[in-house]
């Protein structure tokens, strides 16, 4: 086998015995290699196997055992590439020509003697045109010379001839790093610097080398978990495993993600972690929503989550006051709300905070003196500095504890004050014991406490009359009081009620005219309208005052009106005088008055003979009257009796002077 | 020049050496349309010339003396095995005037399986002395085997003769084995037996 290539053959699979190479496996025969290259295989050659000059992992004359460079075995391109170990490597075996008809040997090295090469190809000899020593690969610039060969970017291209100094495929002239290769070109803070060369890439006047965020400009450097990558390119920012874009306190390690108020910022993070609109820094409970700070204790924490909200050291839980310190745990109505919190600490149904007596039941809030207690908890319910134990009215001001009536219970307060049994506010003398209420003058002032009781301005001390109003004070008999309260004015034994003369004593009561005026008292006795001073029967009605006889006794009060000495009860004709008592016809009717003194059966006189005037001497005029026989017979006036009329004068006379007297 | 000069000078030796008949040259395709058919036509001392192309088919030698050229090359003439198969076989003890000469063989495959000691190869099964001269072998690959002590070169196997090979190149081959097989690649020599 002569320059012959074999590489990049495979030997895959598995199985007993098996012997697996990707090159020369020779069994039993002879394999002479010459010139050729055997290597770069998957597996190694196997067998004996005689070599030489040949690229072979095989012990021979001139072999060598190097990675073979083609050109391009991507390509299926097996030429030896420039450079290639087997180039110039072989030796002349009288073959003139490669796989492709190219001549050899030719001189595919750095130097100008042609010799073969290894294996089915022979590389290209190489020139030299810049006449730098330097031929073909070997001269880092073919076409320019450069002796020196100096590459600084070692990317096989001479600086003289490289317009990419850094090989990164950008011309010197438009790359921001010309000799770093930075083929991205990129550049951070786009400045005329590329990244690689830009000893500050973000520009934040940080050398790289101390910008603990090289990519982000962060003049501050704030690295918040002191990693040395700072906040501004750290992930995690917190270094709490938990990235940043997930972190619910990026700045702050919270590795939970506790968010009590679940509104994404982390509790450790948040400026109101529970959500209640405080602050957390000025938030008395952090987690707990309490957005009206309540802090009965002022201590640091709010009563929300505060186990003693009071610090009196009962917890909460077991206190009858949170909210209010009471140690004691008082409960005056055992509500179960202690006191020092209970807003009706004395369950009277009146809020203590306008409750006189808080520890007292007193539902009416009485308090007599108004003050700053109810009278259920005031010594001195009246505030009239007697104390109630002492006071006969606690309740009603009354210093000078007045007990009218020393029943214990002041007038102030005693609803009977004269204990009469007539309350004060319908007793017309409250003070004055008077059961029976009299009020002669009906003043509303009891007799008992009336100073004038008739109110007829007279006091009673000098009222003649003091439950009779009598201004006047008359009293007409001088005796037994005034006559408006004298049963008896004129004294005559005879009550008033029953005196027809009141004011005249007049013990008989004689009342002519039975007019219920009596005759002491009056100028008429007999009623009859003429006085008695000038009436002819003072005592007997006669308003006409005949008088028949004219003998100033009118004819109802003269026994014989006719004055002819017979009493008128005896005489047949009492108003004619007739002495006689001549009587006819003997009909009881003297003659002289006698119309028919001749019959006395008729009133026609038929059966009087001697009709008409006749003789019975008569000087009374007569009328008949034709038609009815009746008649008219006029009387003549008989003159009064002159000393019965002057009898009578006298007594009247003394009757006015008693009156008068 | 030597390029031109070669072929004259080998001419003149081919005529000087040829057997009394005269040598004919073969062309592919212009007289024979498979490289195969122009070797079953040609005689000992013939020369085959096989213009660019690619040739699907397998050729045997058969023992033929015969030369096989590739004219435009390996690179440009291929026989392509289809993969169904050994693709060159000279096998026959042919001559060390014998020759394949310019051509690309590939995807070849050999299955190796049935027997006992059975030796394959997908690309070139040498038991000559013939010359392998500018040759391209690539995209081999021994199948699955089954049987016993077989062996297969994916490239090359040799189990027989003195064949020379010069001026050639084996690349991309693979093989797959089987339980109790043996297999190589890319080229294998076998002296089986005692």
């Amino acid at each position: 086998m002569r320059h012959v290539t074999i590489s990049n053959n495979q030997a895959t699979g598995s199985g007993v015995r098996v012997v697996r190479t990707g090159g020369v496996y020779n069994r039993g025969g002879t394999v002479t290699i010459q010139n050729s290259i055997v290597n770069g295989n998957q597996r190694a050659n196997n067998g004996t196997i005689t070599a030489t000059y040949s690229n072979i992992a095989t012990t021979g004359t001139g072999n060598i055992n190097s990675a073979p460079v083609f050109v391009d075995t991507a390509a299926n391109n097996y030429q030896l590439a420039c450079g290639a170990p087997s180039i110039d490597a072989a030796t002349d075996i009288g073959i003139a020509t490669d796989i492709e008809g190219t001549a050899r040997p030719l001189s595919g090295d750095n130097d100008t003697t042609a010799v073969h090469d290894m294996g089915a190809y022979e590389a290209p000899a190489l020139t030299d045109p810049d006449n730098d020593g330097f031929r073909g690969c070997f001269d880092n610039c073919p076409n320019v010379s450069n002796p020196n060969q100096l590459d600084a970017d070692d990317d096989g291209e001479g600086d003289v001839c490289d317009f990419d100094l850094d090989n990164d495929g950008i011309i010197d002239s438009n790359d921001n790093c010309p000799t770093i290769a930075n083929p991205q070109q990129e550049n951070n803070d786009n400045d005329s610097e590329g990244d690689v060369c830009d000893e500050d890439d973000d520009n934040d006047a940080l050398l790289d080398t101390a910008d603990n965020c090289p990519f982000v400009a962060n003049a501050t450097q704030l690295d918040t978990d002191t990693d040395n990558i700072g906040d501004a390119c750290d992930d995690d920012d917190d270094n709490d495993s938990v990235l940043d874009v997930d972190d619910n306190c990026p700045l702050i390690a919270n590795l939970t993600q506790d968010d009590f108020d679940a509104d994404n910022l982390g509790d450790v993070c948040d400026p109101d972690a529970d959500n209640d609109t405080i602050d957390d820094s000025v938030d008395n409970c952090l987690l707990l929503a309490n957005t009206g700070q309540e802090n009965a204790d002022s201590d640091s924490f709010g009563d929300a989550c505060d186990d003693d909200d009071d610090n009196d050291t009962v917890l909460d839980v077991d206190d009858n006051c949170p909210l209010v310190a009471n140690l004691g745990q008082e409960d005056f109505d055992s509500d179960n709300i202690g006191d020092a919190c209970d807003p009706d600490a004395d369950d009277d149904t009146i809020d203590d905070t306008v409750d006189n007596c808080l520890l007292l039941a007193n539902m009416g809030q009485e308090n007599a003196d108004n003050d700053m207690f109810g009278d259920a908890c005031d010594d001195d319910d009246d505030n009239d500095t007697v104390l109630d134990v002492n006071d006969n009215c606690p309740l009603i001001a009354n210093m000078m504890q007045v007990d009218t009536d020393t029943d214990m219970a002041g007038d102030a307060c005693d609803m009977d004050d004269d204990n009469d049994t007539v309350l004060d506010i319908n007793d017309n003398c409250p003070l004055v014991v008077n059961m029976d209420q009299a009020d002669n003058d009906d003043d509303d002032d009891g007799d008992e406490c009336d100073d004038d009781d008739d109110n007829d301005t007279i006091a009673d001390a000098d009222d003649n009359c003091p439950l009779d109003s009598n201004m006047d004070q008359l009293d007409n008999d001088g005796e037994d009081g005034g006559d408006a309260c004298d049963d008896d004015d004129d004294n005559d034994s005879v009550l008033d009620t029953d005196d027809n003369c009141p004011f005249t004593a007049n013990p008989e009561q004689t009342d002519t005219d039975d007019n219920g005026e009596g005759d002491a008292c009056t100028d008429d006795y007999d009623g009859d309208t003429i006085e008695n001073d000038g009436d002819n029967c003072p005592l007997t009605p006669n308003e006409d005052q005949l008088d028949t006889d004219s003998d100033e006794a009118g004819d109802v009060c003269d026994d014989d009106d006719d004055d002819d000495t017979i009493e008128d009860e005896l005489d047949n004709c009492p108003l004619d005088a007739n002495t006689d008592q001549v009587d006819t016809d003997g009909d009881g009717e003297g003659d002289a008055c006698d119309a028919c003194p001749n019959d006395a059966d008729t009133e026609d006189c038929s059966g009087d003979t001697n009709n008409g005037n006749g003789g019975d001497g008569d000087s009374t005029s007569k009328t008949e009257d034709e038609g009815c026989g009746c008649v008219t017979v006029n009387k003549p006036t008989t003159p009064g009796n002159p000393g019965l009329l002057l009898l009578l004068f006298g007594a009247v006379v003394v009757w006015r002077r008693r009156r008068s007297g | 020049m030597n390029k031109v000069l070669l072929p004259i000078g080998a001419a003149i030796a081919l005529l000087c050496i040829s057997s009394p008949a005269w040598a004919a040259t073969l062309t592919v395709p212009g007289q024979y349309t498979t490289i195969q058919a122009a070797i079953s036509a040609s005689a000992n001392g013939d020369r085959i010339e096989v213009a660019a192309g690619t040739y699907n088919e397998q050729i045997n030698f058969n023992g033929k003396d015969i030369v096989v050229v590739g004219t435009a090359g390996a690179a440009q003439t291929i026989i392509d095995g289809g993969s169904q198969g050994q693709v060159v076989r000279l096998t026959s003890s042919e001559p060390s005037t014998a020759s394949l000469e310019g051509f690309t063989i590939q995807n070849g495959q050999a299955v190796i399986g049935g027997g006992v000691n059975v030796i394959s190869s997908a690309g070139l099964m040498l038991n000559s002395d013939a010359t392998i001269r500018n040759v391209i072998i690539r995209n081999m690959a021994v199948g699955q085997s089954s049987g016993v002590d077989n062996y297969g070169g994916s490239a090359v196997s040799v189990f027989g003769g003195s064949p020379v090979i010069e001026n050639s190149l084996m690349y991309g081959t693979a093989h797959r084995l089987g339980p109790e097989s043996t297999a190589v690649t890319a080229l294998s020599m076998f002296r089986l037996g005692p």
